[in-house]
């Protein structure tokens, strides 16, 4: 089974009861309540109506707006909330824990950011974001299942949990317009996902021990945060906190482009706009290196859309461009580079980590091409203009090194 | 073939397979039901392709639905527990799998062809078949796909980095 498949099963889960009811709809022209038992439909029917009693009362009586406490271990009714929620529709399998847990955590983050930026509410704002959650259906209630599954009374939802959901919620919006006010470049689709990068990013740096040992307890994995690879390339626009970044590229390989060529790069090849949340000064012609958190606001329609990244670093700052070794090839030199570059492997670039400079920039008569230099010392070329390169073995990439080095000197 | 034996063979494979264009166990069932009804309404003649006529059919339905108003008004209609988690929260809990997460996370544009190529295994010509397009806009569309799990793939397949 190929990894795609097996990671597709595995986020379906188990589909068992999904083939039961099917089975029961078609066969036996029975159709069971998704997750229900009838008996409990009343009990959800007070809890709604307690729920609204008691978040109402609490509004008109002025509700203490006290931030919850953020600390890991001190909101276990909160995690064993986002546990459940995470739990209840997939069962035991998969990584309810480790999702629920990330979720947990972000929440924290955000409570945590708030009191760094300072933000407060009132009770206006209160009420309207609950206003808002009374809105919204739950024709199964699965709410209420989540309370059960999680063990939490409602007399606990009530006092504690939901107050604390709808002041992280605040605490989100309120994030996202710090956003908007900080950053003068932002979009709605970016603003989201930064907010829940900065409230993972924060908690990692202020709470990693307290993290480390809450997951031994718990027995919840180690997660792996999206983009924890860095990649490189080079800045090829700059609008105020943004700039236009596009991978494996030189300085010297953006000086032969137009402006149009620039903004068009071929399909497959990662350019974007990329956010610089910690205003490093960075320049056109910058060969940087940064963490890419690009698969959460990507988006069909938005081809330009900012890419949250993170931990950029200048590798070469444009001004030193010219510590890449250039040189020109005549015929003979380009034959036997040819002939060395038949002794190499292609590899899609999604599979290929390039974390240094560029060392040399080859040109010959009809291509250019970037050469990087691996830990292993091994040649990975990508000619002027393509976007997958190819990692040569390590013979040739000494041969080749050596022909390089023979040509400057000439 | 009975129903009932259809649905044995089949109908775990066609859950899967509607539950990643909809995003929706209960929207999954919906359409592999009215899949099996209409098969088993069809008098299909076995030519030993039933597997792939149950998927055709399968996929169909998927996209039906995704234009559908029931769709559009599940979108609509959040629930507060979902309102709880990141602004992905809707594919958030669907993550049992950060590729697989990731995988849903993409346009349908990109992700019926990873479906496809990946899940269903079928050639490059075939997905093209299916889809209506050139086999070079299916190969580019994987690229894509797969530029936008670049991140997801190397923190979890770090054995296919390179160095």
């Amino acid at each position: 089974m190929n990894d795609y498949k097996r990671a597709l099963n595995d986020v379906a889960g188990d589909m068992k009861a999904s083939e039961q009811r099917l089975k029961n709809k078609l066969l036996h022209q029975k159709s069971p309540k998704r997750k229900k038992p009838f008996f409990l439909i009343p009990v959800s029917i007070t809890a709604l109506f307690m729920m609204l009693m008691a978040s109402w009362f609490m509004t008109e009586v002025k509700v203490n707006t006290k931030q919850a406490s953020s600390s890991i271990e001190e909101n276990g009714i909160l995690f064993d909330f986002y546990i459940a929620k995470e739990q209840l529709p997939f069962g035991e399998s998969g990584n309810y824990k480790e999702v629920g847990f990330s979720n947990y955590l972000q929440a924290l983050g955000v409570l945590e950011l708030a009191k760094k930026y300072e933000l407060t509410y009132n009770d206006e704002e209160y009420k309207e974001q609950f206003d808002q959650y009374s809105q919204y259906s739950d024709p199964e209630n699965m709410g209420q299942q989540i309370l059960e599954k999680a063990n939490i009374s409602q007399k606990q939802f009530d006092e504690q949990l939901f107050p604390m959901l709808i002041e992280i919620s605040i605490y989100r919006e309120k994030l996202k317009a710090v956003w908007f006010e900080k950053f003068p470049v932002m979009n709605d689709m970016s603003v989201g996902a930064y907010t829940v990068q900065q409230a993972e990013l924060y908690m990692e740096q202020h709470f990693a021990r307290e993290i480390e040992l809450f997951q031994q307890k718990h027995q919840i994995a180690p997660s792996v945060i999206y983009g924890n690879m860095p990649i490189t390339g080079v800045v090829a626009a700059v609008n105020d906190n943004v700039f236009y970044f596009i991978e494996n590229m030189s300085a010297q390989e953006l000086a032969t482009l137009s402006e149009e060529q620039i903004f068009n790069q071929p399909e497959d090849k990662l350019a974007s706009w990329m956010m610089n949340g910690k205003e490093v000064p960075v320049q056109v012609g910058d060969y940087i290196k940064l963490k890419y958190y690009g698969p959460n606001i990507l988006d069909d329609k938005n081809e330009q859309a900012i890419s949250i990244n993170e931990d950029i670093k200048v590798l070469l700052p444009n001004e030193r461009a010219s510590e890449i070794q250039e040189v020109t090839f005549a015929e003979d030199a380009r034959q036997q580079m040819e002939d060395l570059l038949q002794n190499k492997a292609w590899e899609d670039r999604i599979f290929t980590s390039i974390y240094n400079k560029p060392k040399y920039i080859v040109h010959t008569n009809d291509t250019s091409y970037t050469i990087w230099e691996n830990n292993r010392k091994q040649f990975i070329v990508m000619p002027f203009g393509q976007s997958n390169v190819w990692v040569m073995y390590h013979r040739s990439s000494e041969k080749l090194k050596a022909l390089i080095e023979e040509n400057v000197t000439k | 073939m009975e129903l009932e034996q259809i649905i044995e063979e089949y109908s775990n494979h066609l859950l899967r397979l509607a539950y990643f264009y909809t995003k929706n166990q209960a929207a999954a069932e919906d359409v592999v039901q009215d899949v099996l009804i209409k098969f088993y309404q069809s008098n299909y003649e076995e030519r030993g392709q039933v597997k792939a006529y149950l998927t055709t059919m399968t996929i169909n339905k998927s996209k039906d639905y995704l234009k559908s108003w029931a769709y559009k008004k599940i979108q609509l209609q959040t629930k507060w527990w979902m309102k709880t988690s990141d602004p992905d929260h809707v594919v958030q809990q669907e993550e049992r799998s950060k590729i697989g997460a990731a995988i849903l996370k993409l346009p349908l544009k990109y992700r019926e062809p990873i479906i496809l190529y990946y899940y269903e295994e079928l050639p490059i010509q075939r997905v093209a078949e299916l889809l209506e397009l050139s086999e070079n806009t299916v190969k580019t569309q994987l690229r894509r796909a797969r530029e936008q799990l670049r991140p997801t793939l190397e923190g979890e397949w770090e054995v296919l980095n390179h160095e």
